[in-house]
């Protein structure tokens, strides 16, 4: 048996304990610390590691690497404590209530909608929180059964992370793109982000036409919720706001950053917060407070971040095995690949091999690195399938779990009900690429 | 699950409340009728903003007659006055379960359209424990029982259900839009509410809003979360708050509560 064979027996081995445990309930963090402590001694041993690699690319290149997009997730993070503090969230959901009524399927398909929208932009479970208990309990009081909230709600959620700035600055810098690909950006990864984010949305929009359209037991239910700081409505001008970064970005070709933080300066303004008269803080002191709250939000995912861009860059080290002994068993065919992703999706759940968002940048590592699929395509697979379990239809992302407990809804049910129309629309998906990128 | 929660519970920042006695929360909530409760249960709405200008008051009495009136009917009709032998002839089946609530929505009780109750015997232990207090119990007399509080009030949306045609807080529609001939209407669902409350006080004799028991099944997830409470419902109807408990009453009310520890066991 050669080397490369045993370093990637080796490797597989550890790769599927890795797996096992973060399905079990394992720490994602703890797991990509040890998977770097088994990956980089093979990759010393098997060559492919020097001093210069380890003091260099990987311990010191890779996490730096990562500062631009910390920059873009606190900023996107920011503009969602905006969004909450400013009311411009909650008058956004007030007047679509207000537009729909009592109608549950005419008033659900509106919040979804909004919801999307305001999430191709806004990010942080600080918001998805926020959001959330303003738009489900509106959908219960509706008679909209609970499994149905949840699930329309979180996938409503992941369709707007499609085409979310922050999520792909997010998914960039953990698979360390801006460093191997600098020239696949945001503006053309979006061309596909948006298809994405409308496929989604309409599945939501038909699941909520089956499910609602079916005899269903609608809930009477008496509930408290906890006290409510009365809000006044934003002014009508400023609920453009959380639109603003997708529609500066993708139309008027700006960069990610200054359109957040227009967005943000637009938010504030417009709502009153410049001399702190009116009963409403000063600029300085509203800032002040929504930045911290927002890099609050985000702190644990840089800190995770950090870690798997050191792992990831031992997993483009350690590609080399791989290649050797698996280069002949890897589709090299687009189409082939489209439809693996396709079938296997429920592989991308409990942050399995095929999200990205759990232990899928292993395997993008190692199939990245055989060169043959276009970035572009094989990104795209990977952060669509990652978006369409992890993000919109598994109890393992920590906002899902709270919107769970929120409405008493047994994870079994949530997911049974979410994640069949998330397989649907990632098949969708998969042709989609398949037919634009492959 | 609970590994991947995370960092959320941080994020759930919730303001701190004065700290209050329940005893004086009860005291101030029990002075309010139910049909000045309507101004907290339309704050509630989801059409809230369309009632700023005070209209709902008038729509809060309707609803509170309607509830009365009801009760009035059912006691008639079924010669009881216990609301779980009425839910049994009408084939409603009731069933107590023991399921888990949070802070940040408690659930106490629900009607499943279209033969089921569920009561929540998570929220409803917790405030069976509060009712042990002699002030409490007295604020809210012996004739309290929350069991059957609860099941009063999912009996009125059992009834308002079965009546939709005809029922007040069924029938009244709120014009949310007009484009030409196109109207849109809604109902109200503060009105349902508004009247299950009054409904549960009438049918089962409390001489108190039903509404209390929003605080004081909260009290026993959360001491903060039921003063936040108690000020939205005391600002809802124009009242003001009492204020939270000074340090000395603090330390007074922990030594009172270590000294009645012994004797409960």
């Amino acid at each position: 048996m050669s080397m490369e064979v045993l370093f990637t027996i080796i490797l597989l081995i550890s790769y599927l304990v890795f797996v096992a445990y973060i399905m079990k309930g394992g720490n994602l963090l703890m797991g990509f610390i040890l998977m770097s402590v088994v990956w980089i001694p093979i990759g010393v041993i098997g060559g492919q590691i020097d001093w210069a690699t380890f003091n260099g690319t990987i311990m010191q290149t890779a996490p730096s690497n990562i500062g631009t997009n910390v920059v873009l997730i606190f900023v996107g993070s920011w503009l969602g404590q905006v969004m909450l503090k400013t009311g411009i969230a909650s008058t956004i959901i007030r007047k679509a209530v207000e537009l729909g009524g009592d109608k549950p399927l005419f008033t659900a398909i509106l919040l979804s909608i909004l919801t999307t929208l305001i999430f191709c932009s806004v990010y942080g479970a600080g918001a998805v929180i926020g959001i959330g208990i303003i738009v489900m309990p509106i959908m219960l009081s509706l008679g909209i059964p609970k499994a149905v909230v949840t699930a329309s709600y979180i996938m409503s959620v992941g369709a707007g992370m499609y085409s979310n700035a922050v999520i792909f600055a997010e998914k960039q810098a953990a698979l360390l793109l801006n460093e191997t690909n600098p020239e696949y950006t945001y503006q053309i990864y979006q061309k596909v982000g948006v298809v994405g984010t409308v496929v989604q949305l309409i599945i939501i929009i038909m699941m909520l036409i089956v499910m609602l359209g079916r005899k269903k037991k609608v809930s009477h239910a008496w509930a408290v919720s906890t006290a409510q700081t009365p809000q006044k409505d934003a002014p009508l001008y400023a609920l453009i706001a959380p639109f603003m970064p997708v529609v500066l970005i993708i139309l008027f070709k700006w960069n990610a950053i200054p359109a957040f933080l227009a967005a943000i300066f637009y938010a504030l303004f417009t709502c009153g917060y410049v001399t702190g008269k009116n009963g409403k803080e000063s600029l300085s002191v509203a800032i002040s407070k929504t930045l911290n709250d927002g890099i609050m939000d985000a702190a644990p995912l840089i800190g995770f971040l950090f870690f798997q861009g050191i792992f990831t860059a031992t997993a483009n080290c350690d590609a080399f095995f791989f290649q050797q002994t698996l280069g002949g068993i890897i589709p090299t065919s687009t189409l082939v690949l489209a439809i693996v992703f396709a079938v296997l999706t429920p592989l991308g759940l409990f942050r399995g091999p095929l999200s990205v968002f759990g232990v899928g940048p292993v395997l993008f590592a190692v199939i990245n690195g055989l060169g043959v699929f276009e970035l572009p395509f094989l990104f795209a697979l990977f952060q669509f399938t990652g978006i369409a379990t992890t993000i919109s239809s598994c109890v393992t992302q920590s906002w899902t779990i709270w919107a769970v407990n929120y409405n008493k809804v047994t994870p079994r049910d949530f997911m049974v009900t979410a994640f069949p129309w998330c397989w649907v629309v990632n098949i969708i998906n998969c042709g989609i690429l398949y037919v634009m990128l492959g | 699950m609970k590994r991947y929660l995370g960092h959320y519970k941080a994020m759930m920042k919730r303001p701190e409340f004065p700290k209050r006695d329940l005893e004086r929360m009860l005291r101030d909530l029990t002075m309010i009728s139910t049909t000045e409760m309507g101004a907290y249960a339309f704050s509630r709405d989801p059409l809230r903003d369309r009632f700023r200008d005070g209209s709902y008051k008038e729509l809060a009495q309707q609803a509170v007659d309607c509830g009365r009136g009801y009760a009035k009917r059912v006691a008639e009709e079924y010669g009881s006055t216990n609301p779980q032998l009425i839910l049994r002839e009408l084939g409603i089946k009731v069933d107590f379960v023991d399921m888990p609530s949070k802070t940040d929505r408690v659930l106490f009780a629900e009607f499943l359209e279209p033969d089921q109750v569920y009561v929540y015997l998570d929220a409803v232990n917790k405030a069976e424990s509060l009712l042990k207090r002699s002030e409490v119990r007295k604020l809210l007399t012996l004739q309290l029982d929350i069991r059957q509080t609860l099941l009063a009030h999912e009996l009125f949306h059992v009834l308002e259900i079965r009546d939709r045609k005809e029922i007040f807080t069924q029938t009244y529609r709120y014009q949310l839009w007009k484009l030409g001939p196109i109207r849109s209407t809604s109902r109200v669902q503060a009105l349902g509410e508004i009247a299950a409350m009054a409904f549960a006080q009438e049918l089962l004799h409390l001489p108190y809003s039903v509404y209390v028991l929003d605080v004081l099944l909260l009290y026993g997830y959360s001491e903060n979360e039921a003063s936040g409470l108690y000020e939205e419902m005391m600002r809802s109807t124009g009242r003001t708050p009492c204020p939270g408990l000074t340090h000395l009453e603090l330390l007074e009310r922990r030594s009172r509560e270590t000294a009645e520890k012994p004797d409960e066991k």
